[in-house]
């Protein structure tokens, strides 16, 4: 350790940086709510504008996260589904491939498929509704025997 | 119930174990005899004998009145099961079905609710039984036999809690029921078998006319009341398989939408001790009315 430090030791000096992370949380936190209860005030003073910004967070939000909708999501993988189903396979990849990932994410989501983490990769993703297109198939798949 | 006219009947099936048969048919009789004034029968069909275990735990738990042992013993020792009626039906050289239906080989659990109970014999059934043409009609004829006794009740409703196979037993039940009542879980296992019965069950019960035929979702995971995105998808992937074999099979096979049982921990309850807990209640009426409108 230099000797132009105030601490004694490396223990020390971790100490101090540690009290200081702790005060700084306070700090922020205390930020935090003295802002919540600007926001708060005035949403209530400006309810139509509160509104008005609303909705266009919404929207913005919808935008930047996929092109389609919850059912145009499930109408697209009842598509890939009939494309796999047909013998299709690589038409199917290659569908999901010319899809953007907040789209890919949004057809994941309406299938219920999770993923261990909340920024899956692009092959997960995929993975994942490929994994549900093959459950697709094989629910409907049986070969009965024929009888004499 | 007036006259001899006869009872709906509906038979719980599914070739996969654990889908909650026997819970369902267990809730199913418990909220009609409880709620409605309707006049219930139960069988047990499976050689498992869970929903006859699970009349007996009731009883030692203390929600029902402590007489069903003594009274399985005597029907066991009388030869008055169900495995000695298809005994007596199935038996070389007799003339005709003599198997006089009275109380004791039916259960009286409730005014509004009795039980046939299962017998561990029905295990070796298939290994007894060869007349598999002759024993289609055995649940028929027994059928008959329970509407036209005087010595018991007259019931509006029958429900059959069958085993997960096809077994000459429930061969005979689907030959002859109202109504074929399949549930199903959100997950790939449980879903499979709808396809495969839906896909063979014309096929094995002709000529015979297959049943009307329901497909609901029980265990359902919920997330704000609804059932999540993942139980979703099975749901709609089942009702696609129904709407398929409805088109392709010329079978009536329905999947109800809305009438989804949830999943709780303390639906054990219901069968373990005591009744259909308060919170699932509306589930299974709201079950009952779809099978209903669909048995009408």
């Amino acid at each position: 350790m230099s000797g132009d430090t105030e601490f004694r030791s490396p223990e020390q000096e971790v100490l101090r940086l540690l009290d200081e992370c702790a005060e700084l949380r306070r700090t922020l936190k205390s930020i935090s709510a003295q802002v919540g209860r600007m926001e708060i005030r005035v949403k209530r003073a400006f309810p139509v504008a509160a509104e008005l910004a609303r909705d266009r967070t919404a929207k913005g939000a919808q935008s930047s996260t996929a092109s389609i909708s919850s059912e145009q999501a499930l109408a697209e993988f009842d598509r890939i589904v009939a494309l796999a189903g047909k013998g299709g396979g690589e038409e199917a990849e290659r569908a999901l491939q010319e899809r953007s990932a907040a789209d890919l994410l949004i057809i994941a989501k309406e299938l219920g498929v999770s993923f261990p983490k909340s920024k899956p990769s692009l092959r997960t993703i995929r993975e994942g509704i490929i994994g549900k297109v093959r459950e697709s198939i094989l629910l409907t798949r049986h070969n009965p025997r024929d009888r004499d | 119930m007036s006259g001899n006219s006869s009872p709906k009947t509906i038979a719980t099936i599914n070739f996969k174990g654990g889908v909650g048969k026997t819970t369902v048919t267990w809730c199913l009789a418990d909220t009609l005899a409880t709620y409605s004034n309707a006049s219930v029968l139960m069988f047990d069909l499976d050689a498992q004998m869970s929903l006859t275990q699970a009349v007996g735990l009731n009883e030692d738990s203390g929600t029902l009145h402590p007489a069903f042992g003594s009274w399985y013993e005597k029907s066991l020792a009388g030869k008055r099961t169900i495995f000695d009626a298809i005994d007596q039906y199935t038996k070389p050289g007799a003339a005709h079905f003599d198997f006089p239906v009275a109380y004791d080989f039916i259960y009286q659990i409730s005014n509004g609710l009795h039980f046939i109970p299962s017998v561990e014999d029905l295990y070796w059934l298939e290994l007894e039984v060869f007349d598999r043409d002759q024993m289609k009609d055995f649940m028929r004829r027994l059928l008959g036999k329970i509407v036209h006794s005087a010595k018991v009740a007259e019931y509006d409703y029958v429900l059959f809690d069958c085993p997960p196979s096809f077994t000459l037993l429930s061969y005979s039940v689907l030959s002859c029921c109202d109504l074929v009542l399949i549930p199903v879980n959100p997950d790939f296992f449980a879903s499979r078998g709808v396809s495969l019965l839906l896909n063979s069950l014309k096929m094995r019960i002709e000529p015979h006319p297959t049943p009307q035929i329901a497909v609901f979702m029980n265990k359902t995971k919920t997330y704000a009341n609804s059932p999540t995105k993942e139980t979703s998808f099975y749901m709609r992937q089942i009702k696609q398989i129904c709407e398929n074999a409805s088109k392709n099979q010329g079978i009536r096979a329905a999947f109800f939408d809305d009438a989804w049982v949830r999943e709780r921990v303390g639906i054990k309850r219901a069968i373990t001790g005591g009744g259909v807990p308060p919170e699932m209640v509306p589930d299974f009426e709201g079950l009952w009315k779809a099978c209903v409108g669909v048995l009408k």
